[in-house]
């Protein structure tokens, strides 16, 4: 029977593909403007008509107010139009959702009629953390089909003037009049940050009228932008503006908001100065004098509380207002046994602390954020909080919302991206977090085997370090049963093809936070190898993993990885009695900036030796490094299609 | 899913007994000091040391209601479940009310931090009308025991409530208690080896119900099992009413005679007017007759009529709908039957199942059970799921078939005009109507034999068609192209497309015509070279196949969704100057056959015809169900097409 999953995908595929593209047929009845753009964008499902983008940004007794207003027009081109019926706009405790207007308009009898949208229904969003204050209103537009077009048009009051929105030109579908307009109070300073905004036409204007700066930004006829999967984020790739209000002037005195990192930090300061100042909880005293008990030093006391966080103190977030900013206290934190990123940085400061070592809270942006904070100090620069530990010259960035992430590595999604670190009330320091290298992912392999006929009959001892553990000790938390852990390496520790069958197995550092997982198991794959008259041909290319970093030909944006990798395969085989060999293939040496890759055969004492070593030394690839990639693996494939021949005396 | 519209205005006028008993969860505590305790070495991750049900029904403010009580103790030993458990969501709704709500943890030391009511959460939605109580315990380290209870006022669940007691955890003390006023008699029915459910005759004031397990092994996940309608469970309603002498309340009858009053209401005029112009733009004002109109007027109502699970009444109501094209369920299906009774094409409204979830019981008749809805043709004895975007006309829903379900047919005695409830079979579609048929022609290059020709016909009818070629309308051309270059790279990724083509992708071709992919592709992935002989993958030519290697112990019978065969013809043409060496490695033949009938087939052979090799590799899976005792028949089918997958080929020189 087929794999379903194929199927799935394809299913799965078609509903992803629902909103990105057209249909064939067509009716009579069709607008000018949907036959223009019909034409004109034959691969989109809609267009965006006309995005209109108000902010005003005003001084009023020393506050500053912020209304965004936003109205949006969409024209749809297939028969999937009406998958796009239901919409919801998001708002929370920083973006008060104002007047909400929408519309639908439907091509008849050589005109557009008028349905207007009347109910609208508030939520609670339970979805991104387990309490916050985000809601949305959530609404329908009635009749909508090919030709339809919707009218939306809202504003909102931005409570924080460090959260002013970004703008984008580009979107999943093509946006055909692109405007936005930013009407400030001439004392307001603004800074304007671009982002993936060369290969665009943009207007830009500044004006200054009575007593406020007007800026616009005009951009017309955008094409839509693919989305492929393992894409980096959005942020990356869409044309984008982040405007920064950086300082402003009140009674005649100017104030900085978010001109340098430094005004950011001292924001950020304000925030966490009066944590932990409390004394700490005596069980929490007594617990960290346990965990540091008779550790040799400093790094060993870390390892211990970092480790025993972790394991403790379960990963819910609570993020109401300004609590989305401020840590919660170390000993309620130790009482409940659970918080969020800050909640989990605090206890560690906080234990750090009764153990008499430093520890200095740490604001970082995930991989998912592709700002960096000189470029732009306002709190969109990041989402998470660490601890950093500094031992002399070893930065150590402790993650606690994660499991079993040993004190030298950092969680795999903040790699490569820069940490503003505390040191006080005005020192701060901004580290490049590294990118874990390959070698320390590793997974070595050392199998023999011996051919029973046509089968094969192995054994292997594997060792699996690095984000590649941690990958396995995460699935294995469910695996509770010896069928599923079975399940689980027959599935992840293949060789040859799915009769690849795990007899007995043992594991050893199992769920340990610093020793390697070692697996040793017996296995067979029965009818891998072909026995033909006096020969047996047998491909001791067991695994084929390194194929999946294979990108498509007709790929547009650059992919994404969670980490590197390094994989070392040694099988010996054991030539069966009354055989020779007759053919070995020849060895394979291949490397580039990116990505190395041997294959190499021996012959020793009745056996051969083979050896397969890979590297994949990159987390992220651009276009023409992925080309270079695909060449190299290309060339591993034919490799593998080597068969090694063996032939009776 | 059924939701308040089937709650039928069933009132309880008589109250009879005067001096109602006190509601039992007024007096109902939890222990002050709990001890609960696990053997020491016990290595299970969770274990559930009470778990409770009590729930009351009663008279109060002129009608009934219900009081439901859950009450759990979990003992958490691992990370993975302390983070499955440590936060709860209660149900509740804009027409319940939560009575108490307690929760605690107890440490594996034995001290008790309780929570207080402050912590406890909520959140609304409007639009479903569902809200919600949360809240995180506070305190849960490896080995803690987490304690709630609840007690819901509710309206009340009387025609007929499921309580599932098992779930992949082992449970200590499992009861489930049902006290009701002295008129009202409840049914109870239990499933999957579960002890009937008692009367405790010794009970004064009230009728009192229970059941108690002491021990409940918990019931692993299997792949390919109605997992969820094999759990023990107990399903109860109301039966009688002693005061006014009423029987049968939760029977079918009635609800026939609902469900047909509630949705084939007299139209007015200008209903009527919305229907004949909503049929007109659907057919394209064409004359349309049978099953040709019928799919024409589903196609119609998918592509252009908006579900949205807003539960609010202009949504439900027809000339809404029919004007601005968005409806819930209740509204859709109102729209299909009210547009088919004015086109007088017969049908009857089918409410059923998933028997994945839950099996409809011919023999228990509870309004739990009447979860989906089907709309049946009696003329082509077909279905149609008004509900179901992905499904089309023909294809219901296969979870809903190889079902019972009860059938709503019009009855006419005289003038009036009413519903008649029947529960008949829903039979599942089958396999010859799901076929995967693939020929598949490869021929060697002359110089260079490493390249493989191969040209792949694969067409596709029934529920594998459903995946995609109701929405081809919907694609644009680079995604079809992707499409349908992925049935040849999905074979393997290094394959050279030299032509492509689709057949029948118009949508509305879907029941009609297999859908159906040509193309021509070639690649040297398939044969490497051993010395002067070649490797020739065949089998990687039928794609990855599905396999169950593993050795596991079987539990639950194997429930697949829908029957289905599947074709292949691989026309293989020899290279000149060769010959295959192990031409019998192709042979392969398993079938389990049930009283007299092949119900499972995995056959393969090979015909030789000067140099070209005809090889057949047919597959049937003619049923959905097979008990656990057949299960290694079963595996080894599916094992067979795995095997098939692995067929290499040795040519040799001749």
């Amino acid at each position: 029977m087929e794999i379903f999953t194929t199927l799935k995908h394809i299913k799965m595929r078609i509903l992803i593909v629902l909103f990105i593209v057209i249909g064939l047929k067509g009716f009579s009845q069709e607008s000018k403007e949907f036959n223009l753009y019909k034409k004109l964008y034959p691969n989109a499902s809609s267009v965006r008509l006309n995005q209109d983008t108000e902010i005003t940004i005003k001084l009023e007794a020393q506050n500053i107010n912020i209304t965004q207003e936003f109205s949006e027009e969409d024209l749809y081109l297939n028969e999937g139009a009406n998958l796009n019926s239901k919409r919801a706009l998001h708002f929370s405790s920083f973006f008060e959702l104002e007047n909400v207007e929408a519309s639908s308009f439907t091509y008849d009898d050589g005109k557009y009629k008028e349905i207007e949208v009347k109910d609208f229904k508030q939520k609670d969003e339970l979805n991104q953390s387990f309490y916050d204050d985000t809601k949305s209103l959530n609404f329908i537009f009635p009749n909508l089909k090919k030709g339809s077009k919707s009218v939306l048009n809202y504003s909102e009051n931005v409570k924080n003037p460090r959260f002013l929105s970004s703008f984008y030109f580009g979107d999943f579908q093509p946006i055909i009049n692109n405007k936005i307009t930013i009407i400030a109070d001439k004392n307001i300073n603004l800074s304007f940050i671009e982002f993936n905004t060369d290969s665009l036409k943009i207007d830009f204007k500044k004006e200054e009228k009575r007593n406020n700066i007007i800026y616009t930004w005009e951009a017309k006829n955008i094409g839509e932008y693919k989305y492929e999967p393992n894409t980096p984020t959005y942020k990356k790739i869409l044309p984008h503006i982040v405007p920064i209000i950086t300082s402003y002037k009140s009674n005649n005195t100017n104030i900085n908001l978010a001109n340098k990192v430094s005004d950011l930090y001292q924001w950020y300061y304000s925030l966490i100065k009066d944590i932990n100042k409390e004394d700490a909880d005596e069980d929490l005293v007594k617990l960290v004098n346990e965990l540091i008990a008779n550790k040799p030093n400093d790094l060993e006391k870390v390892k211990a509380i970092y480790y025993w966080t972790q394991k403790n103190i379960k990963y819910i977030a609570f993020e109401y207002a300004l609590g989305g900013f401020i840590p919660r206290q170390a000993n309620e934190v130790f009482q409940k046994k659970y918080g969020d990123c800050k909640d989990n940085s605090s206890i560690l400061y906080k234990m750090l602390d009764i153990a008499g070592i430093k520890g200095h809270l740490t604001w970082i942006g995930t991989r998912s954020l592709p700002y960096s904070y000189n470029q732009v100090p306002t709190p969109i620069v990041d989402n998470h909080m660490i601890l950093s530990y500094i031992d002399n010259e070893n930065t150590y960035f402790l993650d606690a919302t994660g499991r079993y992430v040993p004190i030298d590595y950092p969680t795999p999604f903040i790699q490569g991206k820069e940490a503003l670190i505390s040191n006080g009330d005005s020192n701060y320091i901004i580290k490049k977090i590294p990118i874990v290298p390959a070698i320390k992912n590793a997974v070595i392999d050392t199998t023999t085997i011996n051919l029973v006929d046509e089968n094969l009959v192995g054994k292997t001892k594997v060792e699996i370090s690095g984000y590649n553990k941690v990958d396995c000790f995460n699935y294995l938390e469910n695996a509770t049963t010896n069928d599923k852990i079975k399940t689980f390496y027959n599935e992840t520790l293949q060789k040859g093809n799915n009769k690849f069958l795990i007899e007995s197995l043992t594991e050893t550092n199992k769920f340990d936070y610093e020793k390697n997982l070692i697996v040793d198991y017996d296995f067979n794959i029965n009818g891998y190898a072909k026995k033909l008259g006096d020969e047996i041909y047998v491909n001791l290319n067991l695994i084929l993993d390194l194929l999946s970093y294979k990108t498509k030909e007709d790929r547009k944006n650059e992919i994404e990885y969670d980490h590197t990798n390094y994989c070392n395969y040694t099988t010996v085989l054991n030539i069966p009695e009354g055989y020779t060999i007759e053919y070995v293939p020849s060895n394979v040496t291949l490397s580039n900036n990116y990505i190395s890759s041997n294959i190499s055969y021996k012959v020793e004492n009745n056996t051969i030796i083979y050896n397969h070593t890979y590297s994949l030394n990159f987390i992220n690839l651009k276009l023409n490094e992925q080309k270079e990639v695909n060449t190299l693996i290309k060339k591993t494939e034919k490799a593998y299609k080597e068969v090694v021949i063996l032939k009776k005396i | 899913m059924l939701k308040t519209k089937l709650i039928f205005t069933f009132i309880l006028v008589t109250q009879l007994v005067s001096s109602q008993n006190e509601l039992f969860y007024k007096s109902y505590k939890w222990d002050d000091n709990p001890s609960y305790k696990i053997e020491e070495g016990n290595n299970e991750p969770i274990i559930a040391l009470k778990d409770k049900i009590i729930t009351e029904f009663y008279f109060q403010d002129n009608g009934l209601v219900e009081y439901f009580l859950e009450h759990k103790v979990l003992w958490l030993n691992s990370d993975e479940e302390i983070e499955n458990y440590n936060k709860i969501y209660l149900p509740y709704s804009s027409n319940s009310e939560l009575m108490v709500n307690k929760a605690r943890v107890i440490t594996k030391d034995g001290s008790v931090i309780e929570l207080d009511d402050s912590k406890i959460l909520t959140a609304k939605d409007e639009e479903t009308g569902r809200n919600y109580k949360f809240f995180a315990f506070e305190g849960i380290g490896k080995g803690s025991f987490i304690e709630y209870y609840y007690v819901v006022k509710r309206y009340p669940r009387y025609n007929g409530n499921r309580i599932t007691f098992q779930t992949d955890y082992s449970k200590k003390n499992v009861e489930f208690d049902l006290f009701a006023p002295k008129n009202l008699i409840f049914k109870f029915k239990t499933y999957n080896n579960t002890p009937e459910v008692e009367q405790d005759t010794l009970s004064k004031n009230k009728l009192h119900w229970q059941l108690k397990l002491n021990n409940l092994k918990g019931l692993d996940d299997e792949e390919v099992s109605a997992y969820n309608a094999s759990k023990s469970f107990v399903i109860y309603k109301l039966d009688r009413n002693t005061a006014d002498n009423s029987k049968d309340i939760s029977s079918y009858s009635k609800v026939a005679q609902n469900i047909y009053s509630y949705y084939y209401q007299e139209l007015n005029s200008k209903t009527q007017n919305l229907i004949k112009k909503f049929v007109k733009e659907a057919t394209s004002d064409k004359e349309l007759n049978g099953e040709e109109l019928i799919r024409k007027i589903e196609f119609y109502i998918k592509t252009n009529v908006f579900i949205t699970k807003d539960d609010s009444d202009n949504f439900k109501d027809l000339d809404e709908v029919l004007t601005k094209k968005v409806a819930n369920e209740t509204g859709i299906i109102k729209l299909y039957v009210s547009i088919l009774k004015s086109l007088n094409i017969k049908h009857e409204i089918v409410i059923t199942s998933n028997r994945q979830e839950l099996k409809f019981d011919k023999d228990f008749e509870a309004n739990n059970f009447l979860t989906d809805f089907l709309i049946y043709f009696n003329k082509t004895k077909n279905y149609l799921s008004p509900t179901v975007l992905e499904s089309r006309y023909g294809f219901p829903p296969a979870y809903l078939t190889d079902n019972y379900g009860l059938f709503v047919s019009e009855v006419k005695v005289g003038d009036f005009v009413s519903g008649l409830g029947k529960i008949k079979y829903i039979k599942p579609i089958s396999a010859d109507k799901t076929v995967d048929k693939m020929i598949i022609d490869v021929d060697f290059e002359k110089d260079n034999i490493t390249n493989c020709n191969v040209k792949l016909n694969r067409s596709m009818s029934g529920y594998y068609a459903m995946y995609f070629q109701p929405y081809m309308n919907l694609i644009n051309q680079e995604k079809k192209d992707e499409l349908i270059e992925g049935f040849a790279k999905d074979i393997n990724e290094n394959v050279t497309i030299n032509s492509k083509e689709m057949i029948n992708g118009d949508s509305e071709l879907f029941g009609v015509k297999p859908i159906q992919f040509i193309l021509d592709f070639s690649s040297e992935a398939f044969v490497e070279t051993v010395g002067k002989k070649y490797l020739f993958k065949l089998g990687d030519l039928i794609g990855k196949q599905m396999q169950l290697y593993q050795e596991k112990e079987r539990v639950l019978p194997v429930e697949n969704e829908f029957t289905r065969s599947y074709y292949r013809t691989l026309n293989v043409k020899i290279p000149d100057g060769y010959k295959i060496a192990n031409l019998n490695d192709i042979n392969i033949d398993h079938s389990f056959i049930e009283n007299g009938k092949e119900i499972l087939v995995f056959k393969s052979y090979y015909e030789l015809k000067n140099n070209l090799l005809v090889i057949t590799a047919d597959e049937h899976y003619r049923k959905n169900i097979i008990e656990t005792a057949n299960y290694e028949n079963y595996r080894t089918v599916i094992n067979s097409a795995a095997d098939f997958n692995k067929i290499v080929l040795v040519l040799e020189p001749i």
